[in-house]
């Protein structure tokens, strides 16, 4: 069972602001009216929005493929590379699309059922594209926001940005660290806290693992020691990050792979094993290795499908029995770390769908529910208040609040205390964001929490401000864990 | 016995207050300042002491009401509880009984109270029952940038004016447009709080600024004062370290160290005229208010990104803005004479506020 907030017996907080909206939407009008109608369909939706962003070239699409378990955004840098693009269940392949100015228009998909190649306006004029199919990967959970990738350093312009501002979460994909690093690290900081994003639903995927080792040898030890690393100086600002076999993980979930390649790969494996391993270990070999046993083309398709490191891997597992299709596939889905992917997104994200989507709703319907002495919008208001009170809801601020000031100064905390921090941001319920086992008892969760507000309360009295600042607010935080726990039944 | 008024704007960093008598206002002095620190202690018999430097004394544990009040009913301090009302009440009672050596005619007829807008009935119940502790009168509520338009004249304007305010506290900011009712002010769209950005971040970049790495950063107090010299003065002398040797810092060092977070300043601003769905041009006036209206680079860059709308508007000492507008707010004269000129009592906040 998942974890999560909810007490039995208790509505969900979703739950909760999606009865308020309901209850005081008929008496409102305008803007209030469209925005608390918008966040209440998307409060009932029970799907979670994943946002997948980067730098150009950094895997994004590939992920979004391997989401959609289908290659359905487009992978080279065409004009829909530039676009913002929502994939979502829908019973028929359609396209929408929305420019700026003028009203949303449908287009027919192209002719693989994918996105046209014509979208009927150039991409600079075009807010968002909306591709509906009947897919079940879209059924179960979530939809996908595709954003363009420029070659900024974060990858993440305004017209991103924009495409963020409507996701729950982000999966933001990361190649291999390189020397601008820490730089990109303060930009996306600053750049996803200013649309709500911050290590509660973030989540770093290190794609192009082959290339740490320069596309020599096995590359999980290296990508997990790099993936290990950078979650340690990261841990405000991603949940946690986890290595990909990018394209390996888009072909085994998806529709490209065929009997047909497994026979390819077979044929290669069947080569007598000095030939066959040095050819395997260089991309300039394989693509010109005329006396094997592959056509250029047959070459090509399988690089295109699985690239050298995924050919390696299927020579290896082929070599170590994967005699049949469904062997060969599921060794290759295991090497490509898909499905610690799906397994860290369900955890993070889908189960506590209910938290994220909350407070993003929070921050929306706050834009609108001032500045009126309606009734309704001071239900709203105390509905919001109440709501902002909840621990749930003030982890989630505090997460955005320590990726700002990490941002701003480079928060400086001692590992006991960024560890203390990491925990009330992201655990799932008041045991976890204390750091306690699942058998702890309200007392211990008192106790712990008394003995991190000593702690909390030492660094507030600064300097600096900005980490002053924030060890109020895990406190203020910390000190609502140890009043629930002491009024608990 | 002549009629008088206490005003109290309860700030994280320092508390002020003023009183007024016979139409004169005049703030507080607390031994020979306009303010108070507003942190309080708890001593070993578990009396509270206020007046305690909240901040920039790391490894003793000082409570701030502000930051109470708004947070919860109680708060933990070294394994007990305390009433987040009681570290209020010890805060107003020192206020009321400096205040009493001025006015001996007993307690104020009218006591003010000047709160963020975006404080919600459960937060200032806990400052009245503060207040009837500290055997105050029941409170009169005036928002912070009420108080402070109310302070620059706004009170004048015809209902339907628009103003814009934007408070740089020590710890926070807050940008707020107000719609001149007929009988006071409504808020025009959502307050723009800032949690994270006060003129305190300023002391901070000033300490980057003559800090290397490693080293010891100066004392925060000397920060605070080195940046009050360079807001009036050309150049200033920092210094870093007991031994008393100092380190010249010139005003465009400093206006650099700040470039960022001012533009978060008038980016904060900007948003919230958006939010409010109106433009720079609708406002009448714009006002800037709390110490952090001290620093020229924020009011000259709020000025340039204004453009097209009116010039800005801050007097001397800005910080005093909210406790002497508060009383002008809630005065015979004021648009709230009658009845609270916060007239929304129930209203709520997301996000709480310092």
């Amino acid at each position: 069972m998942a974890r999560t907030d909810q007490e039995p017996g208790r509505p969900s907080l979703r739950m909760r602001l999606a009865r308020t909206c309901a209850e005081v939407a008929p008496q409102l009008s305008g803007t209030a009216a469209a925005v608390v109608s918008d966040v209440l369909q998307r409060l009932d939706d029970p799907t979670l929005r994943i946002a997948v962003g980067g730098r150009l070239n950094a895997g994004k699409s590939t992920l979004v493929n391997t989401f959609l378990t289908q290659r359905l955004a487009p992978t080279d840098a065409t004009e829909c590379t530039r676009l913002v693009t929502w994939f979502r269940y829908g019973t028929a392949p359609k396209v929408r699309v929305r420019p700026f100015n003028g009203p949303e228009y449908p287009r027919r998909p192209g002719p693989d059922l994918s996105l046209p190649a014509d979208l009927g306006l150039p991409a600079d004029e075009i807010a968002e594209v909306i591709m509906e199919t009947p897919n079940d990967a879209l059924r179960n959970g979530f939809s996908i926001i595709d954003t363009p990738g420029t070659d900024s350093l974060t990858g993440l312009d305004d017209y991103a940005l924009s495409g963020l501002r409507h996701a729950d979460v982000l999966l933001y994909v990361m190649p291999h660290p390189g020397a601008n690093d820490d730089k990109i690290l303060g930009l996306l900081q600053g750049t996803m806290a200013e649309v709500g994003l911050s290590a509660v639903n973030v989540l770093g995927v290190l794609s192009q693992i082959d290339r740490l080792t320069g596309g020599v040898g096995d590359p999980w030890p290296k990508a997990e020691d790099v993936a290990k690393t950078n979650v340690r100086r990261l841990r405000t600002v991603v949940v946690d990050i986890v290595p990909l076999l990018g394209l390996v993980a888009e072909t085994v979930l998806g529709e490209r792979f065929t009997e047909e390649d497994a026979r390819l790969l077979r044929l290669v494996a069947a080569v007598e094993p000095d030939q066959r391993d040095f050819v395997l270990n260089w991309l300039e070999e394989f693509t010109n290795w005329g006396a094997g046993p592959l056509t250029q083309a047959e070459r090509e398709r399988l690089l295109g499908l699985l690239d050298l490191s995924g050919i390696r891997i299927a020579i290896g597992l082929i070599d170590a029995g994967a005699s049949d299709t469904p062997a060969l596939m599921a060794g290759l889905r295991e090497a490509s770390g898909v499905d610690r992917l799906l397994a860290t997104v369900r955890r993070e994200f889908v189960d506590r769908a209910d938290q994220l989507r909350t407070a993003a709703a929070v921050a929306a319907l706050d834009r609108v529910a001032w500045g009126d002495q309606n009734t309704a919008l001071v239900r709203l208001r105390a509905e919001l208040s109440a709501l902002g009170r909840e621990p749930a809801i003030r982890a989630v601020w505090l997460g955005a609040a320590a990726a700002r000031e990490r941002h701003a100064r480079g928060l400086a905390l001692d590992p006991d205390a960024d560890g203390a921090l990491s925990a009330l941001i992201t655990g799932r319920d008041d045991r976890e964001r204390l750091g306690l086992p699942d058998s702890a008892s309200a007392r211990d969760i008192a106790r712990a929490a008394d003995e991190q507000i000593g702690r909390w309360r030492e660094l507030e009295g600064g300097p600096p401000l900005s980490r002053a600042r924030l060890a109020t607010r895990a406190r203020e935080l910390t000190e609502s864990l140890y009043f629930n726990a002491v009024s608990a039944p | 016995m002549t009629r008088w008024e206490l005003s109290v704007d309860l700030g994280a960093t320092f508390t002020r207050a003023a009183t007024s008598q016979d139409g004169s206002v005049r703030p507080l002095e607390f031994d020979g300042a306009t303010y108070m620190p507003s942190g309080v202690t708890r001593d070993a018999s578990g009396t509270l002491q206020t007046g305690q430097t909240a901040w920039g004394e790391p490894g003793h544990d000082v409570l701030v009401p502000r930051l109470a009040v708004a947070a919860g009913p109680r708060t933990r301090i070294g394994g007990a509880t305390l009433e987040a009302s009681e570290l209020a009440a010890a805060v107003l009672a020192r206020v009321a009984e400096v205040a009493r050596t001025r006015h001996r005619d007993g307690p104020p007829d009218r006591l003010v109270i000047a709160h963020p807008a975006r404080w919600d009935a459960e937060v200032l119940g806990r400052l009245a029952n503060a207040a009837s502790q500290a055997a105050l009168p029941d409170p009169v509520w005036v928002s912070e940038p009420v108080a402070a338009a109310c302070h620059y004249g706004a009170a004048s304007f015809p209902a339907g004016t628009l103003v814009g305010v934007y408070d740089l506290g020590g710890r926070t900011s807050a940008a707020t447009i107000l719609l001149r009712t007929v009988d006071g002010f409504s808020l025009a769209g959502p307050p723009g709080t800032d949690l994270a950005l006060g003129a305190g971040d300023f002391d901070d970049a000033l300490s980057d600024l003559v800090t290397a790495d490693g080293d010891k950063p100066p004392a925060p107090r000397e920060l605070t004062r080195t940046r009050h010299e360079l807001s009036r003065q050309s150049a200033g002398w920092l210094t870093v370290d007991a031994s008393g040797s100092r380190i010249r810092v010139t005003q465009p060092e400093f206006q650099d160290a700040i470039a960022g977070l001012v533009e978060q300043i008038t980016g904060l601003f900007m948003a919230t005229v958006r939010q409010a769905g109106v433009s720079v041009a609708d406002l009448a006036a714009i006002y800037l208010a709390g110490g952090g209206g001290r620093t020229p680079l924020v009011a000259g860059r709020l000025d340039q990104a204004i453009g097209e709308g009116p010039e800005l508007t801050v007097w001397e000492e800005p910080e005093l803005a909210v406790v002497l507008g508060a009383l002008a707010a809630a005065g015979p004269a004021g648009p709230g004479g009658r009845r609270p000129v916060n007239r929304e009592r129930e209203r709520s906040s997301p996000f709480e506020d310092d």
